[in-house]
């Protein structure tokens, strides 16, 4: 049963909070508009959904063998989801072979995903320099903090899996104070 | 300032604010750019469930927050606008489907909405680390939800994401349907 608000008592911030609802109101308008240009939306009967569900619909009824190839085609074709699922020429000739490409997400989870998904610029602390060299490490470079030197030396890794410091044989480095001490 | 779209939050924050003429608050005064955010969310299955919309307005006048929640004492003393903002919640149907009137929602759905909006507010909370949440129920059918979500319930545990160590307030304001979360910024 639909109820009406109750706007007898307390006028101002009744009259202020629909304020804000008409503000928030227009500002939905805008989200549906913006989303249905880009896909994240889509009709379906007659509705606006977040075309994600839809999606989830289709591949489980895909999977459970509910609906065919031939289906997905013609509601594809029909604009009414998004190209998650494969089809060219091969496939409008062949239903039976269309290939789901998407993703089994839910739209939570891959906005999740899609949140987490940035490149991670791993930076090095100090600037580590061996033997003088001016090589700044790579990315997913090992090191090894070595007490004798009080240095973080690179690991190699060897052809045969060995894994070794490329500590220079014959010397030591200090970095305290720029001095260099060389132990024979 | 923020981000909000990393945060899956619209700015709707008007540079030129719009007038309306139904808001006494702005009205004939100089209007600043209110900021005001929103997400929208779906609630319940495909068939029967519907699409929603959260909004959070930043709020710099007492006035408001009195017009809200009334006189309401925190620690002794008036709640009041913190520095590190108080905001307003407001959510609704996401667009006139139904003419925006009240409608009908299963369990599913309920749950849904009630688990939506309490994940926008920590959302949120982690963007801006405001002080203060406060919103009033537009029907009278919601209170007992908002007591059961700020945990004014005993006899219902809920398992909502919530905002920690945080001072809960119910049924404020003249008409007794006002709400507020104090959190630790206040």
């Amino acid at each position: 049963m639909q109820s009406s608000r109750d706007t007898t008592e307390n006028p101002s911030a009744d009259k202020l909070y629909a304020a804000l609802t008409r503000k928030l109101k227009k500002t939905s308008a805008k989200i549906t508009e913006r989303k249905l240009a880009n896909g994240e939306y889509v009709l379906h009967g007659g509705k606006v959904v977040p075309a994600s569900l839809v999606e989830e619909k289709y591949t489980e009824a895909f999977a459970e063998g509910a609906i065919t190839g031939q289906h997905v085609v013609d509601v594809w074709k029909n604009r009414q989801l998004n190209p998650m699922f494969r089809y060219d020429s091969q496939i409008i000739r062949n239903p039976g072979s269309v290939v789901w490409t998407g993703s089994r997400k839910t739209h939570t989870a891959a906005l999740v995903e899609a949140t987490l998904r940035q490149p991670l610029h791993v930076m090095v602390a100090t600037p580590i320099r061996q033997d003088g060299s001016q090589n700044m490490p790579r990315d997913g470079q090992l090191f090894a903090y070595d007490l004798k030197s009080k240095q973080m030396i690179p690991v190699i890794k060897k052809p045969n899996g060995l894994i070794t410091r490329a500590r220079r044989k014959g010397f030591q480095t200090q970095l305290h104070g720029n001095m260099v001490l060389k132990v024979k | 300032m923020h981000c909000w779209e990393w945060h899956e939050f619209e700015d709707a924050t008007d540079e030129v604010p719009e007038p309306d003429e139904m808001d006494p608050y702005t009205f004939g005064e100089v209007q600043l750019p209110r900021v005001h955010v929103a997400r929208q969310f779906w609630a319940g299955k495909l068939e029967t469930g519907h699409r929603y919309v959260v909004g959070f307005v930043k709020i710099e006048e007492q006035s408001v927050l009195d017009g809200f929640l009334g006189v309401t004492l925190h620690k002794d003393q008036p709640l009041t606008i913190p520095d590190s903002g108080a905001w307003v919640v407001t959510f609704d149907l996401a667009d006139g489907e139904n003419d925006y009137a009240h409608v009908e929602i299963d369990s599913k759905a309920k749950k849904d909405l009630v688990v939506e909006v309490a994940c926008a507010v920590y959302d949120h909370y982690n963007v801006t680390k405001a002080g203060l949440y406060f919103w009033i129920a537009s029907r009278e059918e919601l209170l007992s939800i908002y007591d059961t979500a700020l945990g004014f319930d005993v006899d219902r545990a809920t398992k909502l994401k919530s905002i920690p160590m945080t001072f809960n307030f119910q049924r404020l304001g003249q008409n007794g349907r006002g709400y507020a979360i104090v959190t630790r910024y206040y």
